[in-house]
């Protein structure tokens, strides 16, 4: 399209060519400004950039460490880890707030199946916790969910999805109560002593052995160095340190004695017996009396704590938080408290005996009932037991024969009734290592004229108080893990141990790396006459006819040492409770079980005992239920 | 060629298709100036890719909604600058008081009854665009006064003229810059100031329009402010004066390159542009060519300008780049003006001998 000059032939005149050449004058020094800008960008603060695209760029990633396993004693994996795919918002890259990052909801919703408000919900409440973490909005989400998203960045800005370890239990509701949950750590938890060092949103034990091992089980973060483009997209990565996995932790419980436990508390407590009550919420705790290791610890009902492992239905959660469904995340071992019931003759006994209140040998009538004050307290249904000594009234569990002990010790020196329970562990905690346990409430005179002068309660202590305490009811308030305890503190002539989980951490390949040392043990002074004068009363109890529980464990081919309890609780039917000894010289055990609305202890807690116990000595297990109506 | 003149100029035209020049029965080819061509189809291009890719996500489950947007503005405009390439530009001379009627009676519309968005009324929805006369409205000015200025060619050197000319523009540009888009009404004092110089105005003038726009910048800025009149709103404040302090953003390379490549395909435009200004056959083409050059350069220069920190940040559309179908469809209708006049310059100078209309 060139052409010769002669053939242009333009209106244009001399001025206006002048014009025309300072209008491209003007142009071309404006396009020289923008080049010059360009180039000084570029070029002369070139290196500045390049420091600050490369700060951009890079970004380091924390890697998640998988937590180490739990493991029941024989090594069977009771805690494990799961590699999930969680959907998670990066909240500093999401688009800012309005209709684009409402979109944004809706899109990734559709995609993971989520309400935008539900989405929205969740970034809002896990920023507040954790402001500069990552949301996770769905934990677990499929490979092909995970490969839309991967392959579709751009149109999720601010999304982005991460190899998660989630916790997964093989055994769903087996010892559901024990682990506790993990979830990412707060920055309020970060300040705790128990978490010092540890980066926000690293995922901690936030209960149970989760969070009293954590330092074992939650093994080192990696980092990793990840190259990003200007969007904010991975384009590779280079790992910087590697993660190091949680040690394992070894458990003293045992695999099958806890099976048989829950199967236990379901087949003698969770059937309805005579009444309508469905769910008998109770608890059993066995226990190597020597040392305190928990064979086998439980609450029922249960749960599947799988459930916890991503973020749970807010209708599930408050179901498992109900009443109504028998409250199962509750851990009815060691946070619920009861009167104990007979099971706390044992305190009595020891303190009268050890007081000098009574003698063994002594014999007391027991015509039914004993007329204290102006109150009439009674045998159960009345039944008359006749002439007694200490060894009769624990093996037919008479009240009335405690009940005077109660009131023969209410004003003695030292109260010894008071301070013998403290002295056995109930009302204080054991120090078991889980977080949550109850220390209960040991009444005591000035405990009660406390309250009064607070008016807290309508009356002072009276001899009645001591009187109720002696057989295990009225204000006295125990764990089943306490009972077990106390129990084995008996046996061990005196030495009060601290129950614990916790057994060993071992490496990953199960090499024993540390053991874990239970807390300081206490022991008690209790003559040997007062150990083997209520030893002999138990064992009657579970092994003569006429024994509270003689016929529940008729045939059983163990010695066993039990004491029933039925603790009458207002505007409920009576708890079942059950604590047996066997004296193995290898596998010695303390088992308490303790059974809500359960009846008599001979109805269900003795039952559920003896199926545990077959368990633990490899007898075939048989449902017995007893027939003493006695508390 | 007086007849000729006295016809266009007194000559009322009704039948627009009499403005359509005769095609190639009349004896001409049509001639487009390839590299202007070329360059709007490039750019073109880049803009499709750009504007697909940036809103991708902007309508759920509409990936493409942009994109086929774009691309059926670019169709329907490539075919409007080939329409409006085959007009005789110098017919709408006669028109002038019509399109200046149109210009300012569609931007008085728009603020009657525009739809609002993000704070603005700057559109007229219809059915398949939402219209935005303010850019139909730079191409109507740079026809208008061009067409002004032509009448008063011979008394171009008056102080009258050069009021006249800057009012013409003024009014407009204010009832644009009360939308508020003071960008567009930026480009009209432009497109005034560009017309005013291609055709001839004393230096004396400019440097007197000059004076003026400095005593009027200091009294928005800084005047009105302190006695409490706002006449800006304060976001427009914010960026007039934002980028006197600039922080240099790192934008990414890529980006950067990106910007250099729209600045050499604008570049060749405007050259090219600035070419066709010089084959037009008269003044009033010279005219509009020198107001539609100016026009697009201010635009790009503002656009690209403010991308990298060294114009404040405002609302116009860089030509051909940005989405939106009345700055396409404009852009596209001043190229195609620049190819009328290109190939009717060409026309008359291998043809007819000098075809001035003066």
């Amino acid at each position: 399209m060139l052409e010769l000059p002669k053939n242009r032939r333009t209106p244009v005149t001399p001025q206006m060519s002048v014009r025309v050449a300072i209008l491209g004058g003007i142009a071309l020094v404006l396009f020289a400004v923008v080049f010059f800008r360009l180039w000084y960008l570029q070029i002369l603060s070139g290196d500045k950039y390049l420091a600050q695209a490369n700060d951009n760029r890079i970004r380091d990633v924390a890697v998640a460490a998988p937590r180490g396993e739990i493991v029941a004693r024989n090594g069977t994996t009771l805690v494990d880890n799961r590699v999930a795919i969680a959907a998670q918002i990066e909240p500093r890259r999401l688009p800012a707030e309005g209709p684009e990052r409402e979109a944004l909801y809706r899109r990734l919703g559709a995609v993971i199946k989520m309400t935008p408000a539900r989405i929205a919900e969740e970034v809002k409440s896990q920023t507040a916790v954790l402001p500069y973490a990552n949301v996770t909005v769905k934990a677990d989400v499929s490979r092909s969910i995970y490969q839309y998203l991967v392959e579709r960045q751009a149109q999720f800005p601010g999304v982005t999805v991460e190899r998660v370890f989630l916790r997964s239990y093989p055994y769903h509701e087996l010892a559901a109560h024990l682990f506790g949950m993990v979830g990412q750590l707060s920055e309020a938890d970060q300040k705790s002593a128990a978490f010092r060092g540890v980066k926000g949103g690293t995922i901690v034990g936030k209960d149970g052995l989760e969070y009293t091992y954590d330092r074992y089980l939650r093994g080192k973060s990696g980092a990793s160095r990840i190259q990003v483009d200007a969007m904010g997209r991975p384009k590779g990565q280079v790992t910087v340190r590697p993660p190091v996995r949680g040690q394992r932790l070894k458990l003293s419980i045992d695999l099958g004695l806890e099976q048989a436990g829950q199967e236990a508390m379901a087949s003698a407590g969770g059937i309805p017996i005579t009444d309508g009550v469905k769910n008998r919420g109770g608890a059993f705790v066995a226990m190597d009396p020597r040392n305190g290791e928990i064979l086998a610890m439980g609450s029922y009902p249960s749960f599947d704590p799988n459930l916890f492992a991503k973020p749970i239905e807010t209708s599930v959660y408050n179901r498992l938080n109900s009443e109504e469904a028998g409250s199962p995340l509750l851990n009815r071992a060691i946070a619920s408290v009861y009167p104990s019931g007979s099971t706390f003759k044992l305190v009595t006994a020891t303190a009268a005996l050890e007081s000098g209140a009574i003698s063994a040998g002594a014999i007391v009538n027991d015509p039914g009932s004993i007329q204290i004050g102006n109150i009439t307290f009674e045998n159960s249904g009345k039944l008359a037991n006749g002439p007694i000594d200490l060894r009769t009234a624990l093996k037919v569990s008479s009240d009335v024969y405690f009940y005077r002990l109660g009131a023969q010790l209410d004003g003695y020196k030292g109260e010894p009734l008071q301070s013998w329970a403290s002295r056995f562990g109930l009302g204080s905690r054991t120090g078991i290592d889980l977080p949550g346990e109850a220390a209960g409430t040991v009444p005591s005179p000035q405990w009660r004229n406390d309250l009064f002068k607070q008016k807290l309660t309508d009356r002072p202590w009276s001899i009645g108080d001591n009187v109720n305490m002696s057989v295990g009811q009225g204000d006295l308030q125990v764990t089943p893990l306490q009972i077990a305890t106390a129990y084995s503190a008996l046996v061990n002539h005196g030495k009060v141990v601290t129950p614990h989980v916790g057994l060993e951490v071992e490496d990953s390949l199960g090499r024993s790396l540390q053991r874990i040392e239970p807390g300081v043990t206490r022991r008690i002074a209790i003559q040997e006459g007062t150990r083997t004068a209520i030893l002999e009363g138990l064992k009657r109890a579970a092994g003569e006819a006429g024994g509270t529980s003689a016929d529940v464990f008729r045939g059983f081919p163990y010695t066993v040492y039990g004491k029933t309890g039925t603790a009458e609780r207002p505007g409920q039917a009576d708890q079942s409770w059950y604590v047996a000894y066997v004296d193995d010289p290898i596998r010695p055990i303390v088992v308490a079980v303790t059974v809500e609305q359960g009846g008599f202890g001979a109805e269900t807690a003795a039952p559920a005992v003896r199926l545990i116990l077959s368990q633990w000595f490899g007898v075939k297990g048989k449902l017995v239920r007893g027939s003493s109506a006695t508390r | 060629m007086s007849a000729k003149r006295a016809g266009g100029v007194i000559r009322p035209v009704r039948d627009l298709s009499a403005l359509v020049a005769p095609g190639p029965g009349f004896g001409q080819r049509l001639r487009l100036d390839p590299l202007l061509l070329l360059a709007v189809i490039g750019l073109g291009v880049c803009s499709v890719i750009t504007v697909a890719s940036a809103t991708v996500d902007d309508i759920p489950g509409q990936p493409n909604y942009y994109l086929y947007r774009q691309l059926i503005y670019f169709g329907v405009g490539l075919l409007l600058m080939f329409a409006v390439s085959r007009i005789d530009y110098s017919r709408l001379r006669e028109l002038k008081f019509g399109l200046y009627g149109l210009m300012i009676f569609s931007i008085l519309a728009v603020l009657a009854l525009g739809a609002a968005s993000r704070g603005s009324r700057r559109w007229i929805e219809l059915p398949l665009i939402n219209f935005q006369p303010s850019e139909l409205g730079k191409l109507l000015l740079v026809v208008a006064l061009s067409a002004f200025a032509v009448d008063r060619a011979r008394r171009i050197g008056d102080r009258d003229t050069t009021a006249r000319i800057m009012l013409l523009a003024l009014i407009p540009a204010a009832l644009v810059m009360i939308q508020p888009d003071l960008g567009t009404g930026l480009v009209y004092l432009v497109i005034a100031l560009a017309t005013l110089f291609i055709a001839g105005t004393p230096w004396t003038h400019f440097a007197a329009l000059g004076a003026l726009f400095a005593i009027a910048v200091t009294l928005t800025l800084v005047v009105a402010p302190a006695v409490g009149v706002e006449v800006l709103k304060p976001y427009q404040v914010n960026r007039l004066t934002a980028f006197l302090n600039p922080s240099d953003n790192p934008a990414n390379e890529s980006y950067q390159l990106n910007q250099s490549r729209i600045a050499i395909g604008s570049g060749e435009r405007t050259g090219r542009s600035l070419r066709i200004l010089t084959l037009a056959k008269n003044l009033y083409g010279a005219l509009i060519a020198g107001g539609l050059v100016a026009m697009l350069m201010f635009q790009v220069f503002v656009n690209i300008g403010m991308t990298i920190g060294i114009m404040p940040i405002t609302g116009i559309p860089l030509p051909l780049m940005s989405f939106g179908g009345s700055s396409v469809l404009v852009t596209l209708l001043a190229v195609g003006l620049l190819q009328s006049i290109h190939a009717q310059g060409r026309d008359s100078a291998s043809g007819k001998g000098f075809g001035s209309t003066f």
